[in-house]
């Protein structure tokens, strides 16, 4: 740059100074964007988890998910995590538990506050069968249909309190009916995209 | 009459140069597109190097872009406006008196890098100032030389020296 070329960029630089600063960092914030959303992983290739707990190690969750699946092709793992006692727990459990998660992991109070037809998958006797290897397995059951499994009872240990930190109830796992990970038991024709049902028998704690 | 530069040849230069200034802009932004989508669609899960490469190359490219358009290309897109309406339009005809002529490139007139040239004349017993751009090439003159000066925007073109 010769040095007429030079005082005419200061000059310049004296009115566009904003457009210097701004327009980087909004384009690498665009950039950032576009990066995410070409690698999103897929529907099948990400598990996400609604607990409804005081409390929730979600990275350490997340990550043992992740070596436990990362073979079976999961991606991203996520949780949702909401105290049953806050004000807006019931919408947030509508909105984005119902909207984008794939298992639930609920306590009896919460079950017993919403209508599990609306979103949770019915376990079929086939289901039950093939997925629930407990010896007495506890069902919270509406209308005599089965939607969730008991997977903590009141007053025990669980492997999950390690992540978890649960109320003192009976806790539920259910699965999403509305998920595209569930194999042949779901609304979507995809039986090989099966990560919830796996992660249904991993958490139900049978599955090591 | 001496030209101060050869508007002709001045206009054909710039315009040839926004030409090239263009094309130059065009090649660096398909290069810099391509190399987006392809870092974007070619990189892997692990994309966090190639988004910051892709990212700094992108801070780069603006930066690039607003200099060609803010300093470089508006420079060359003056000069060429200028030179084409002087070849076009009215030229005005004076004769007046050297008084003084700046540094080069001390002034600008509307983005053109000139010398400001101060001459007087007299009009009915009353002296006037008159100021003068010089963009080419003018003698410096003994204050009071008379100079017959053909100006276009009071942008001086031609000259001639009077008496000395």
């Amino acid at each position: 740059m010769n040095k007429k070329t030079e005082k005419r960029f200061h000059r310049a630089l004296r009115y566009d100074w904003p457009l210097y600063l701004v327009l980087p960092v909004v384009t690498g914030f665009v950039i950032s964007y576009l990066f995410s959303v070409v690698h999103e992983p897929a529907a099948y290739e990400k598990l996400n988890v609604f607990v409804a707990s005081n409390s929730l190690e979600s990275t350490a969750f997340c990550q043992d998910l992740k070596d436990k699946f990362s073979s079976s092709g999961l991606k991203k793992a996520s949780t949702v995590q909401s105290n049953p006692s806050d004000a807006v727990f019931l919408q947030k459990l509508s909105v984005v538990g119902y909207g984008g998660s794939d298992l639930f992991l609920l306590p009896e109070s919460v079950l017993a506050k919403c209508q599990p037809e609306d979103a949770f998958l019915p376990l079929s006797d086939s289901f039950k069968t093939s997925h629930v290897t407990e010896t007495d397995p506890v069902y919270y059951l509406s209308d005599g249909v089965a939607f969730a499994l008991r997977v903590k009872k009141k007053g025990e240990a669980s492997w999950l309190s390690e992540y978890v930190g649960f109320l003192d109830e009976d806790y539920y796992l259910a699965l999403n009916t509305m998920s595209k990970n569930l194999g042949d038991y779901g609304i979507y024709d995809n039986p090989s995209y099966d990560l919830a049902i796996k992660a249904f028998d991993y958490l139900e704690g049978t599955v090591k | 009459m001496k030209e101060t530069l050869d508007i002709q040849t001045e206009e054909i230069r710039y315009r040839s140069l926004l030409t090239k200034e263009l094309l130059l802009f065009v090649g660096v932004s398909a290069l810099y597109i391509i190399s987006l989508v392809l870092g974007l669609f070619l990189s892997g899960e692990d994309y966090l190097i190639p988004m910051w490469i892709l990212i700094a190359l992108s801070v780069f490219y603006l930066w690039g872009t607003i200099f060609f358009w803010g300093v470089l290309y508006k420079r060359d897109k003056t000069y060429e406006r200028f030179y084409s309406s002087a070849l076009q339009g009215l030229r005005e005809s004076d004769e007046v008196f050297f008084v003084s002529l700046s540094k080069p490139d001390e002034f600008t007139k509307e983005g053109l890098e000139a010398q400001l040239l101060k001459t007087s004349f007299t009009e009915n017993g009353t002296a006037f100032e008159r100021d003068f751009y010089v963009l080419g090439s003018f003698p410096t003159l003994e204050e009071g030389t008379k100079i017959k000066i053909e100006s276009f925007s009071s942008v001086v073109l031609t000259y001639e020296v009077l008496h000395e």
